[in-house]
């Protein structure tokens, strides 16, 4: 389940050149076991400059974990993690990696306005305070103490703290978790903007029309294992099951099941739902068969489906 | 680290452990036991009342001033995830733990002026100004092992536990010390136990100075021998530490 990009050579020490050519994380052979538990059974991933990429998957199947080496807060059990050509914690001391965790408060007593003067100190080029308020959106709570923050503004002042030394590469695990649906959108129309200037992003999330909308790239992962990789489309169209519906009067619609193509169908009342590898070997076959069959729907695969359908077979694997 | 110290103090100035504990309370006790021994008559030689519990009171204060900053902070930042996140911004944890100790440090000193203007003010209290420089500055330098002394306890202890075990050991220490007793009418057991704790040797200092007489050689070793045991024992405990969960 690899993509068929091509395999940049590793001149992972720059990250300027064409975009999609330099890899900027490369994850080889990587597990992780807690105690007993294999939280990551075996990651091999390969991001390269300009992608941005979301990481899905269900709860528990491993995304915090390969976040978190990522960012060399945790090393893996077996494998290697690097960013830019070197380890994660590296690349954060040169300004290299902006990051977002879901987990951890931020430094308590201080205000966010001195919290920003602080952050932006550490970072060699830092982003211009007043661009850093207006692309987080900040500007109404400059004044308030950090620990005395919504859940909301708070995912707002990690993401200023992620981006205020305006690295190459950010890395966010689930950014809009603990936001309204409004700043989620607001958050997402930001990251727009600040992404199309040439910066890598990874981001974990479970929210399927988040990841449809913004990445270039998607990564599902299941049970600590990569069980799929590449655009929406790559995806639907490798995986996805487009459907086919319509209302009988037989008296087994199981039969239906038995059409080429069909790989599962579901039944309601009299309405049929056929899930196919090959809509048009189906609905040949459909057609031929002289079982009684009316008002036909065909639908393309949805994403929500595939993924479902995805996280189950690489669950039961 | 100038823009991690600056948050850092940002921080002590909000907090009410520091205000209230290490200002307010070593200048109430001052008032309290100034106002009943300060005047009474002393031996020749010895110092009167006024001055000695001024010297130990500032102790007091600037001790828990190293402490509150390094201690349970570094426990609540441990336990709360902030020194997870800050492992995600390129500072060293080397150059925290610096930025710490020197708060720490930097906020010692008006909690130790605090009580000496107070001796000023309501107890007339008068020393020649180079007493009062090298007084407070030795007295000063006397408090810095604390600042290692808090590390050493932020990473022994959890969110739950550091302010109790701070707060029970800075007391232990200081009434040992002769902070709270004069080292004159102390048993003489625990004068002993005392005369090896840097919170007794800090005081020393001050009381010295302000009696006109120069600091000991042993008074030094004390209190770098202790410095050194700390700084050892942190760097001993810091990998550990930094696994935050």
């Amino acid at each position: 389940m690899e993509t068929t990009t091509s395999v940049a050579p590793s001149q992972a020490q720059s990250g300027v050149g064409e975009p999609g050519t330099d890899v900027v994380i490369r994850l080889r052979g990587v597990t992780k076991r807690y105690g007993t538990v294999q939280a990551v059974k075996g990651i091999d991933l390969e991001i390269r400059h300009g992608e941005i990429v979301a990481l899905l998957g269900p709860n528990g199947a491993g995304k915090t974990t390969a976040l978190t080496m990522l960012l060399g807060l945790l090393l893996p059990t077996t494998g290697e993690v690097s960013a830019f050509g070197v380890a994660p914690a590296a690349a954060i001391s040169q300004s290299r990696i902006g990051a977002m965790l879901q987990e951890g408060k931020l430094m308590p007593g201080v205000k966010v306005g001195e919290f920003l003067d602080f952050v932006r100190s550490l970072h060699p080029r830092p982003l211009p305070k007043a661009e850093l308020v207006e692309i987080a959106d900040l500007g109404e709570v400059l004044n308030r103490r950090i620990d005395r923050l919504s859940g909301g503004q708070t995912q707002r002042v990690r993401f200023a703290m992620a981006i205020a030394g305006d690295p190459e590469l950010l890395i966010l695990d689930e950014p809009t978790a603990a936001m309204d649906v409004e700043s989620r959108r607001a958050f997402w129309a930001n990251m727009h903007r600040y992404a199309a200037q040439g910066h890598t992003v990874l981001f974990a999330t479970h929210y399927l029309e988040e990841a449809e909308a913004f990445a270039s790239r998607l990564v599902i992962i299941a049970q600590g294992r990569i069980i799929a990789d590449g655009t929406v489309h790559d995806i639907l169209e490798r995986y996805g099951s487009p459907r086919l519906a319509f209302t009988t009067t037989a008296p087994s619609p199981s039969d239906f099941a038995q059409l080429p193509g069909v790989q599962r169908s579901t039944v309601q009342d009299d309405r049929v739902t056929l899930y196919t590898r090959d809509t048009d070997a189906t609905v040949r076959a459909l057609v031929a068969s002289n079982l009684p069959w009316h008002a036909l729907e065909v639908a393309t695969a949805d994403l929500e489906e595939t993924f479902i359908t995805l996280v189950h077979q690489g669950g039961v694997q | 680290m100038k823009g991690y110290i600056r948050a850092e103090m940002l921080r002590t100035l909000r907090d009410p452990f520091y205000v209230f504990q290490a200002i307010v309370v070593p200048i109430g006790f001052y008032l309290l036991f100034a106002g009943l021994y300060g005047s009474s008559p002393h031996a020749p030689g010895t110092l009167p009342g006024k001055v000695e519990i001024m010297v130990a009171q500032a102790i007091f204060g600037g001790i828990w001033a190293c402490l509150i900053v390094t201690g349970p902070r570094i426990a609540a930042d441990r336990s709360s995830g902030w020194l997870r996140n800050l492992q995600l911004l390129p500072v060293s944890p080397w150059a925290t733990l610096v930025g710490r100790a020197l708060t720490a440090i930097l906020f010692a000193l008006p909690a130790i002026c605090a009580v000496c203007l107070t001796g000023v003010i309501t107890h007339g209290v008068q020393l020649s100004t180079g007493q009062w420089i090298v007084g407070i500055l030795l007295m000063w330098l006397g408090v810095w092992p604390f600042a290692v002394f808090g590390i050493v306890l932020g990473y022994l202890t959890n969110a739950d536990t550091a302010y109790g075990v701070t707060t029970g050991l800075y007391f232990v220490i200081s009434a040992l010390g002769g902070l709270w007793i004069p080292p004159a009418i102390m048993p003489e057991g625990m004068l002993a136990i005392g005369k090896l704790l840097p919170s007794y040797h800090a005081a020393d200092l001050g009381w010295l100075v302000t009696n006109n007489q120069p600091p000991t050689v042993t008074n030094a070793i004390v209190l770098m021998a202790w410095m050194l045991v700390f700084i050892l024992v942190a760097a001993l405990l810091a990998p550990r530490a930094a696994r935050t969960r």
